[in-house]
């Protein structure tokens, strides 16, 4: 199949940038999109051409490192699905498709498709972690957990912090990554012991990242390859009001 | 890991944006009770009249006049909740333009509803709404002729002043209009305020994703049905 590309080029952080366009020439639909931008690669470097350069680690759907708003959609137009496990099947020969940078404050552009998401890393380290200082780990299933909570903490846990969510919404808010960690914490017993400084710590540095605030438009629940649901900023928000009321 | 920094509680949640959409829950709930409480009390205008000629409205009026402190009491609140809601309103909206400063060349929405995007427009025009419904019923400077009527016994005739408003097409237009509008803010805000209170549980969910559009449905055709009936000439015939 023969693609047009608009591709956002841009050489550094300070720099302009511009959507560039590229024809993709004979792509094989079975080719995953990652593979078609690295097909035109080979022939943007086979003609001098500086490579379009974008994340990606595992290419299995697990990693959280690739990216790209396609067409407007973080991961592209298919549901529950990341950009590297996304096939160019789900495109029309002869279609242009438009390829951006995920967009935020909070996101800066490194180069080309790559933004810096070291702000999600300094959000977890603000609190989404147990601490435990001593003794080996127990045995599993020491602990009983209702079933409920534990298929709910898994839902949450399955967050690949791949920043969908904020490229999302059009306020570019972190509310759904930072629930989910906060919520996947919160029902577990081991999480409990902080759970409600950990509330406090991991939403103030949110607010300080220069993340929106949410508008409750579920647009980060629609675009999340790992489909996890708005139920978990509820639950961030009950605890949030806890725990400010006490104080923690 | 540290702790929420000192203050009381109303500080600690004023300084982030998850306590500002508390803020403006809790006053956009104290004023969907007035919108719709207020729209009650108002559709007595479509009584008939009674053979004594003192109309529900105007003894309505009358009652809520004698409440005295009372009265003051509540508009001050109003006005608080109101001062309070468009003050984090702006906030909130600024910070998130600025969260996105750089826009997409190609954007797309997958399933917000089309009120939740005109939030704050909806909302400035309530601003400007409510700034001109008090001027034209509550101080008269609108339309002084349908202003400041009294009955023989001396009361305020509210009736009156109701029928001769609605009357006028470009009053009655701008009425309609408005409460479409407001109709359109709580269509998403009724559903939103439930979520920014983490109260949108599974169990629950369904029904209060219904609330935002039975409300506003409610709101629009309450609201809309009194400068109808007085356009159609449904009601008011005693007034000349
Ligand atoms: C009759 C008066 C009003 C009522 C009943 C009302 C009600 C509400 C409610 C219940 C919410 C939902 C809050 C939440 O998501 O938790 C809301 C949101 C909002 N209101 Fe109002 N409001 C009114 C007037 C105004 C005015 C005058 C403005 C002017 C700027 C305004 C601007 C907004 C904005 C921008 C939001 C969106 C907040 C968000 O989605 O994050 N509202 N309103
Ligand atoms: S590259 Fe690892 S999730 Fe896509």
């Amino acid at each position: 199949m023969n693609i047009t590309l608009k591709v956002w080029r841009q050489d550094g952080p300070n720099s302009a940038g511009r959507l560039e366009t590229y024809d993709a020439k004979d792509i094989s639909e079975h080719m995953s999109f990652l593979e078609m931008i690295d097909v035109v690669n080979e022939q943007l470097e086979a003609a001098g051409t500086d490579p379009i350069a974008f994340d990606h680690d595992c290419r299995e759907g697990i990693c959280g490192m690739c990216s790209l708003q396609i067409n407007g959609t973080p991961h592209g137009p298919e549901r529950g699905t990341t950009t590297c496990q996304l096939h160019m099947r789900t495109f029309k020969d002869g279609e242009t498709i438009t390829i951006e940078p995920w967009r935020a404050t909070a996101f800066p552009v490194v180069k080309d498709l790559v933004v810096d998401r070291t702000s999600f890393d300094r959000i977890i380290e603000a609190g989404g972690y147990i601490s435990v200082n001593t003794g080996g780990p127990q045995d599993a299933n020491a602990i009983p957990i209702n079933k409920g909570d534990a298929d709910e903490a898994f839902e949450y846990a399955a967050c690949i912090g791949c920043g969908a969510c904020v490229a999302a919404c059009k306020n570019a808010s972190a509310s759904l990554f930072t629930a989910a960690k906060l919520s996947h914490l919160a029902l577990l017993p081991q999480g409990q012991a902080e759970r409600y400084e950990r509330t406090s710590s991991m939403v103030a540095q949110m607010d300080l990242e220069g993340f929106g605030s949410c508008t409750n438009q579920y647009e980060c629940e629609a675009a999340c390859p790992k489909g996890i649901s708005v139920q978990s900023i509820a639950h961030m928000n009950r605890d949030y009001i806890k725990a400010s009321l006490t104080g923690r | 890991m540290s702790t929420a920094s000192g203050g009381n509680a109303i500080g600690r949640l004023l300084g982030s944006t998850i306590g500002m959409k508390i803020l403006m829950a809790i006053t956009g709930f104290i004023w969907i009770g007035f919108v719709l409480g207020h729209m009650v009390g108002n559709l007595q205008i479509l009584l008939p009249m009674p053979e004594d000629g003192i109309h529900a409205i105007n003894k309505y009026a009358a009652m809520l006049k004698a409440t005295g402190g009372l009265l003051w009491a509540v508009r001050f609140g109003l006005l608080a909740a109101f001062a309070a809601h468009v003050w984090a309103a702006i906030v909130l909206s600024k910070r998130n333009r600025a969260a996105r400063a750089d826009s997409y060349a190609v954007s797309n929405n997958i399933q917000a509803k089309p009120s939740s995007y005109y939030m704050l427009i909806t909302g400035l025009v309530i601003l400007g709404f409510i700034v001109f419904h008090l001027a034209h019923f509550t101080l008269g400077l609108v339309q002084p002729e349908a202003f400041g009527h009294h009955l023989a016994n001396g009361m305020h005739d509210v009736y009156t002043m109701f029928i001769l408003g609605f009357r006028n097409p470009v009053y009655a237009g701008l009425y309609i209009v408005a409460n479409v509008l407001i109709g359109m803010h709580l269509h998403h805000a009724v559903t939103s305020m439930f979520q920014t209170l983490g109260l949108r549980t599974p169990k629950y969910q369904q029904y209060i994703d219904m609330a935002g559009p039975a409300v506003a449905s409610v709101a629009i055709v309450g609201n809309v049905l009194m400068p109808v009936a007085v356009l159609l000439g449904l009601i008011g015939g005693s007034v000349s």
